[in-house]
């Protein structure tokens, strides 16, 4: 027993001098200052081989504990850019603090093996005969096979893993980024080699100040045209039969690429605008704009209801265009571009107008019939230069127009029951030319550009018979003295022609300062309009012009230089965006015959800013501001009446100056969003005001003919509008829902005289408020759910009329996915308003079904369109001195079936 | 006196420039455990400097400076619609991993979602030292484990290099992590190169990008369960950014999907959902098995 006890003694002694030592202490250099990051050691002398660490927090103090039956063991204190420290130490718990010496800590550099970045501008080749096998289809089957390149599904590129940046046929970059459908369905046998061309930087004069780590691929095709694309066919059963066919064919060739693209429908889509320019480009890539007529005479035109247009267009549409890419010269620096297009159109159009007129007590009908026709035709050459050295872009567009619209008007007024047949025939010649090109100036890029535009417009107005036409006679005191004009004679001719010339000229030049960035410009904008005008009555073939009261020959030039400062500020927290512009206005109007000889010179400063600041995370506040001066155009300075529409001729006199209105904005929002509780709201603030020395004065009879002349009265309207909205997305049942609402309370003068002639300056106060909700989930995998819901009313009050209307709107709209590649649609819009007496409801019904032939990549869709087959949709308005009640003719229910796919 | 001062100047150069170096570590994974051959590779910068280190992948560094290149100059150049190309591979790595020194704080900077948080790493990591001994590279190293966020790892440390970093959230040793990988071989960081680094900056979210979706931004600060509850709720509906983003009033939003182009809203999500959830499939062998 009493072995038994010493031996466990023994065993506790051992333990003991194995237990573990604790060295503390603090690790300071040459000057006393604690060394943090130190690491100290402990190894068993011998061993070389750590067996307990420490490392020395900010204040230079370390603890190690270890375990070791040694007597002494090796203590080592390494620190970065000290001289390391060895010592032995006895193996018990202790306080050690030690000096380092400071000694720049080399470190051995170890060169990577592999390449990370390859050689700059190293073009590697590809002959795909190499790679290629029997099964292979298309030029993305190829591609994936050679070595560094991957082929996504969707035709993406990627070469070392990384985005190509652009992809080239023949050299040429037709398709801007979207070149997958090129990838996927060229067929390999028409290429002949393909290029990877390593950082590629495609803007040249910028090769050399932003680098590219980004790959682009060029691939070369064989001197065989290749075609490929996308197309949709659609057959309607509706009276009459529907069609719908969509073919965008292209075609390489080794000198050109061709994109061409035929559109046409009678279903209710547009497709027309899809030649419309919608991204300007490059702001140094010079001016391009949509071209349009410069609209002066109208017939009257059928209301359309305040829905998606394909429940209301009636078209009958044609619309082809064309692109070709093709190097003019040897230089491949030189690209030229031609673009063209031709839109025929035919639409048609009804709407049935009740007015309850309150200045004249009076209430009348109109029952509006149209035809548009547009025939137009648009070329457009770019020219480009790409080079090292510089940047030069100059497009030139010309445009031709032949337009007709046809209106068949039924009145009802205190007239009585008429008809007016109106017909405006309006082509137009429109020519652009802008030019830009970037110089290089020491460090800084130099940008010049000039815009020069001029345009034709005719149009002649036909409205019969005249007696359709009811106005008040004025005598030369602008008193009243009949209501019939034109009287005895067939019909009535306006017949206007317009020559605008514009030419913009401006140099600017870029740099910043730590976050600023300055924007100096200067330039000169300068605009001319040649006007005619005159009216005429016809008499049994023979035309009469109705003399110099309805004749205009104004010429109208508006000069400005102006320089303008770009200032702006980008920060952590604060961001701010301003122009600071000057203006040298110099404005001329003249006409001579009517004794117009206005003149306006002015400087004008017109500052607009922007400024935001985010903090607290969640935070946003931001506010903006501006000023503007406007002097009217060509518009407000003619002295002869113009019929610009059958109801509403009109003039300025000719002792009117010119007209100017001065607008201030300011507007401030502040944001919050936090998406760690999926919250979010914001609320906003506008406020405008706008003061004019100039007012029109609306001469209504009772009929809704209303004669418009200028007078020079100050006036003002102002608005002032504040909203909120708050939204939550709830994570567990995969819903967003949002609530907002608006109040807009908008003052403004107005000017009018009734029959009587008496004039009345008032004020008009339109309070307007909305509120909405939206909704959507995605709860179960077979099915979503949208729905928006909006309720707004408005209230009209002035001295004819204090009233109120109301709306409601909403749209429900789910989709179900049964199986894969499968989806069944269903929508229910509903449009309400009216107002305390009576509401109208349109509602509609759509169902949709879509199969995918996923490996065809083949769609097939059935769509019924307006199930409830409503042919008219109704809504009342309020306005200053009426309200309206309108009726519109609508698609009826119709059913499409439609084929997407690929060519091949 | 002159001579003192010039040598004075001169190792305080040495020591400034010392400062700066950068660690490449080659980041083997396998993001899809079901698949063997799922390996992927990628090349991570650890950068070290006085105040602490950061640790991202080159890939996504280089994909974020073009494209904040590019919207400078769509910016710059007045266009009203920026556009913003994004290739979405499986693996690509977005996160990133800071450090301060010398206090060792540990952020993990990643998405989930359509919003970037900086995420306060709680867990400290504990060293076990082991005895065993190898030459890697050209450095002696030594053996340590721990376990971490759900996996084993084995660490290879040398003291050669004074520098108690390592790659990811991996720290705290007495020397440089030259190799860490974890026991069931999906995760793999091997030391590549080591040199003196010329350029000092990386990613500060850039102000130009405010407002712009899919570029980076400043994250956003939590703490690791806030974070976890985030990455679920991600999980669970992953186009919930997408979905925000298209609400957003003149947003317009044109995707190419498997070689169709689609601008209807609901056929965006649901293809988006479908690639998303296809992904989410795909990488279910994340470097941390309890985020």
């Amino acid at each position: 027993m009493k072995h038994f006890a010493s031996f466990i003694f023994s065993v506790f002694l051992i333990l003991l001098s194995h237990a573990q030592s604790v060295v503390t202490g603090k690790i300071t250099d040459a000057d006393g200052q604690p060394i943090p990051s130190a690491s100290v050691t402990i190894e068993e002398p011998g061993k070389d081989a750590i067996m307990a660490f420490s490392i020395s927090d900010s204040k230079g103090n370390y603890k190690v504990t270890f375990t070791s039956s040694e007597k002494n063991v090796d203590l080592k204190i390494k620190a970065f850019n000290q001289k390391p420290l060895f010592k032995s130490i006895a193996n018990q718990t202790q306080n050690l603090n030690y000096t380092m010496d400071s000694d720049a800590t080399e470190i051995k550099e170890v060169k990577l093996k592999t390449k990370l970045i390859t050689k700059k501008g190293d073009t590697i080749s590809y002959d795909l005969k190499a790679f290629e096998s029997k099964s292979d289809r298309t030029l993305a089957d190829v591609l994936k096979k050679i070595p560094g390149i991957e082929v996504n599904p969707d035709g993406s590129v990627l070469y070392q893993g990384e985005p190509i940046n652009k992809f080239y046929v023949n050299g040429k970059d037709l398709m801007e980024g979207g070149y997958g459908t090129i990838n996927n369905s060229l067929p390999k046998d028409a290429v002949q080699k393909v290029e990877v061309l390593e950082n590629h930087q495609p803007v040249k004069i910028l090769q050399d100040k932003v680098p590219s780590e980004n790959a682009a691929i060029n691939v070369k095709l064989k001197n065989s045209v290749t075609m490929t694309g996308r197309g949709e066919a659609g057959t309607g059963f509706a009276d009459p039969w529907l069609w719908n066919l969509k073919l965008t064919p292209m075609f390489f060739g080794q000198k050109n690429q061709w994109v061409v693209n035929y559109k046409t429908n009678n279903n209710g889509e547009t497709v027309e605008k899809e030649g419309n320019i919608l991204s300007f480009g490059n702001r140094f890539e010079g001016r391009r704009g949509n071209v349009s007529q410069d609209d002066w005479l109208n017939v009257e035109n059928a209301t359309v209801p305040n829905l998606p247009e394909k429940r209301y267009l009636f078209n009958n549409v044609h619309f082809l265009s064309a692109n070709l890419l093709t190097n003019p010269f040897k230089s491949k620096e030189w690209e030229l571009k031609a673009n063209a297009s031709y839109t025929n159109n035919a639409v048609s159009r009804e709407s049935f107008t009740q007015t309850d007129n309150f200045l004249n007590n009076t209430q009348y009908f109109t029952n509006i019939r149209n035809n548009f026709y547009t025939d137009k035709a648009k070329g457009e050459l770019i020219f480009t230069k790409n080079a090292k050295k510089g940047f030069f872009k100059n497009v030139t567009t010309y445009s031709q127009f032949w337009n007709a619209d046809r209106a068949d008007v039924l009145r009802n007024d205190i007239y009585g029951n008429r008809n007016g047949a109106e017909a405006i025939e309006s082509p137009t010649t429109s020519f652009q030319n802008s030019l830009s090109t970037i110089i290089p100036f020491k460090e800084k890029l130099v940008n010049l550009m000039s815009y020069i535009s001029y345009q034709n417009d005719r149009q002649s107005l036909d409205i019969s018979p005249s007696n359709y036409l009811k106005f008040s006679v004025l005598d030369a005191a602008g008193q009243p003295t009949g209501s019939f004009l034109f009287e005895n004679t067939n019909s009535v001719r306006q017949d206007l022609r317009i020559r605008s010339l514009e030419i913009n000229h401006s140099a600017s030049l870029g740099f910043s300062a730590k976050k600023w960035t300055f924007t100096p410009e200067v330039g000169f904008n300068f605009s001319t309009n040649q006007l005619n005008t005159t009216f005429s009555t016809i008499t049994n073939s023979i035309i009469s012009s109705s003399g110099k009261n309805y004749e205009n020959d104004l010429k109208y030039t508006n000069a400005i230089p102006y320089a303008s400062l770009g200032l702006n500020y980008k920060g952590d927290s604060w961001l701010l965006y301003s122009q600071f512009p000057v203006n040298f206005n110099n404005i001329k109007a003249n006409d001579g015959e009517r004794n117009v000889s206005k003149k306006i010179n002015k400087v004008t400063f017109e500052p607009s800013l922007y400024t935001q600041y985010s903090f607290a995370s969640f935070w946003k506040a931001s506010i903006s501001a501006n000023l503007n001066y406007n002097y009217g155009d060509t518009k407000d300075n003619y002295a002869g009446i113009i019929f610009s529409s059958p109801t509403s001729p009109s003039s300025n006199a000719a002792n009117t100056p010119i007209p100017e209105t001065i607008s201030k904005f300011a507007g401030s929002k502040l944001e919050y969003r936090n998406p760690l509780n999926n919250l979010f709201f914001n609320v906003n603030y506008r406020f405008s005001k706008a003061d004019r020395n100039i007012i029109g004065n609306t001469k209504n009879d009772g009929s809704g003919f209303i004669l418009t002349t200028f007078k020079e009265l100050k006036n003002q309207s102002n608005s002032n509008s504040v909203g909120a909205e708050v939204g939550k997305y709830f994570p567990n049942f995969k819903t967003n829902a949002s609530l907002s609402f608006n109040n807009t309370l908008a003052k403004s003068d107005g000017l009018t005289t009734d029959q009587n002639n008496i004039q009345y300056f008032y004020l008009n106060k339109n309070t307007s408020q909305t509120a909405s909700l939206k909704f959507n989930n995605t709860y179960f995998s077979w099915m979503s759910v949208d729905y928006n819901l909006s309720f707004s009313w408005n209230h009209q009050q002035n001295i004819f009329n204090d009233s109120r209307n109301s709306g409601f709107n909403h749209n429900l709209s789910t989709f179900f996915y049964p199986l894969p590649n499968n989806t069944i649609g269903f929508t229910w819009d509903q449009i309400n308003s009216g107002n305390d007496l009576s509401n109208y409801k349109n509602a509609f019904y759509d169902v949709s079904y879509q199969y995918t032939w996923a490996k065809k990549k083949i769609d097939f869709e059935i769509k019924w369109l307006n199930i409830a087959n409503r042919k008219v949709f109704e809504r009342f308005s309020t306005n200053a001195t009426y309200n309206d009640f309108t009726r519109m003719q609508l698609r009826p229910s119709q059913v499409m079936f439609t084929v997407k796919f690929n060519f091949k | 006196m002159m001579k003192k001062l010039f040598f004075l100047i001169l190792l305080m150069g040495v020591f400034l420039s010392a400062q700066n170096n950068r660690v490449v570590y080659e980041y083997t994974f396998r993001p899809d455990s079901t698949k063997i051959d799922s390996l992927n590779k990628e090349w991570m910068y650890l950068d070290i400097n006085k105040n602490g280190s950061q640790f991202y992948s080159k890939k996504a560094f280089d994909r974020d400076s073009i494209i904040t290149e590019s919207i400078k100059k769509q910016k710059a150049a007045g266009m009203r619609s920026i556009s913003v190309s994004q290739e979405q591979s499986t693996g690509n790595i977005n996160f990133e991993v800071e450090k301060t020194y010398p206090d060792y704080k540990i952020f993990l900077i990643a998405n989930a979602g359509n919003d970037r948080y900086k995420v306060a790493e709680d867990r400290k990591i504990i060293w076990k030292i082991l005895s065993d001994k190898k030459q890697l590279q050209t450095y002696n190293v030594q053996k340590a484990t721990t376990d971490f966020a759900g996996r084993n790892w084995v660490a290879w440390f040398t003291t050669e290099i004074p520098i108690q970093d390592g790659p990811y959230k991996f720290a705290g040793l007495p020397g440089l992590i030259v190799e860490i990988a974890d026991l069931s071989g999906s995760h793999k960081m091997e030391l590549k190169g080591l040199f003196k680094k010329k350029t000092v900056q990386n990613g500060e979210a850039d102000p130009d990008l405010k407002d712009i979706p899919f570029t980076k931004q400043k994250p956003l600060e939590v703490n690791r369960k806030q974070y976890g509850k985030k990455l679920r709720e991600f999980e669970n509906d992953p186009v919930q950014g997408m979905r925000e983003i298209l609400a957003q009033p003149n947003s317009k939003v044109k995707v190419n999907i498997n070689g169709k182009e689609i601008t209807d809203p609901k056929e965006i999500l649901r293809s988006l959902e479908e690639n998303a959830r296809d992904e989410i499939r795909k990488d279910n062998n994340k470097i941390e098995l309890l985020p």
